[in-house]
């Protein structure tokens, strides 16, 4: 049973970045955010003049409580991707000159144990629990923090491409 | 699905010159945050063209006014043929950006937005009586809080584009050197 949240945020970029870099400043993002981190997906097709294209799924989660689990959704489409050599102060770095798409998305999962699934009564208990017990709770607590989480990810993205747009008055959110 | 009224229909903004990407975005982020928005940036483009950088951005942020109704703003800005500058500001040379706005303002009152009263025929009739022989003065106060958000918003934007007006050109050729003194 999960609360879907809709798409946070999506980014995209046509340019020269280091892609090698972003990846891994995002992993490791998740490494000190404390949340598993699986690439659950990483398509290759094979090259055409214009370039590679690569899709990569990506999916971090965190148990919470022992009822509630953040899960995060990254999905990177890269089009026309080409590695290029270029010599930045002074010294050669291997970048990526490409089209890139980043969705960031995520959910709120409750009952990731299922606990509440083994009977019609534990069934119908569920639903009464979260429609009225932990609604409020899980909309104003779990929702916003994994919402404004997302949104934190978001940015070092944009900072890390170097956007022109990559402050965000938000960062003391959770 | 949650009904949206029309508060603000494609008001627009637009502007040619030199001012600062980064300090506008902070100027819009940071007015949302003031007002209780919660951020939502549904797209974030940014593009380098032979003229410059091209950056669209769509913000869609949200203030939940009560359980039933909220407030939602979308703004969409398209900057075209951005380029660095290096402007004389009081003796100090800055770094400002130069080239065009366009910018177009929607804003909505969503109401019922966790769909509580579409699950049957007869919540639904209720809600469509209730909207609009009950609650019509508070959707009414409603709409005018929106309608009142975004030309503050408007018109702060304005105010700080117009500041970059009379700032002093020094040069606008990207590559070109500062004049020595």
């Amino acid at each position: 049973m999960v609360g879907e949240l809709p798409q946070v945020a999506n980014l995209k970029i046509n340019g020269i970045f280091d892609f090698d870099g972003l990846y891994r400043v995002m992993h490791d993002w998740f490494g000190e955010m404390k949340y598993y981190f699986e690439e659950i997906l990483y398509k290759h097709k094979v090259p055409s003049p214009s370039g590679a294209e690569e899709h990569i799924k990506w999916t971090g989660w965190r148990k919470v409580t022992e009822y509630i689990k953040f899960n995060i959704y990254i999905y990177i489409i890269l089009r026309d991707m080409k590695e290029i050599e270029v010599i930045k102060n002074g010294q050669k770095k291997r970048l990526t000159k490409a089209r890139m798409t980043m969705e960031f998305s995520g959910n709120v999962e409750v009952d990731y144990t299922n606990r509440f699934q083994n009977s019609p009564f534990f069934r119908n208990l569920f639903h009464f629990f979260n429609d009225y017990v932990m609604k409020k709770r899980i909309d104003t607590l779990y929702t916003d923090q994994l919402w404004y989480r997302i949104i934190k990810l978001y940015t070092v993205a944009k900072e890390y491409l170097e956007f022109e747009t990559k402050s965000n008055a938000y960062y003391d959110m959770w | 699905m949650a009904e949206r009224d029309v508060v603000v229909d494609k008001m627009r903004l637009t502007y040619e010159g030199l001012f600062s990407v980064s300090e506008l975005y902070k100027v819009i982020d940071n007015w949302f945050r003031e007002k209780g928005y919660d951020k939502r940036e549904r797209k974030n483009i940014e593009h380098v063209t032979p003229e410059g950088k091209y950056i669209e951005i769509w913000l869609e942020p949200w203030k939940k006014i009560t359980d039933y109704a909220k407030n939602v703003i979308v703004i969409r800005i398209i900057m075209k043929d951005i380029k660095e500058v290096e402007v004389e500001k009081e003796g100090v040379k800055v770094k400002l950006n130069q080239g065009k706005i366009q910018m177009v303002f929607d804003a909505f009152l969503e109401t019922d937005y966790e769909n509580r009263w579409e699950y049957k025929a007869g919540l639904y009739f209720l809600r469509t009586l209730f909207n609009k022989y009950f609650y019509k003065p508070y959707t009414h106060g409603y709409q005018r809080n929106v309608l009142d958000d975004v030309n503050h918003l408007h018109s702060t934007i304005k105010s700080f584009l117009n500041l970059y007006r009379y700032t002093e050109r020094a040069f606008t050729a990207p590559g070109a050197q500062w004049p020595s003194p």
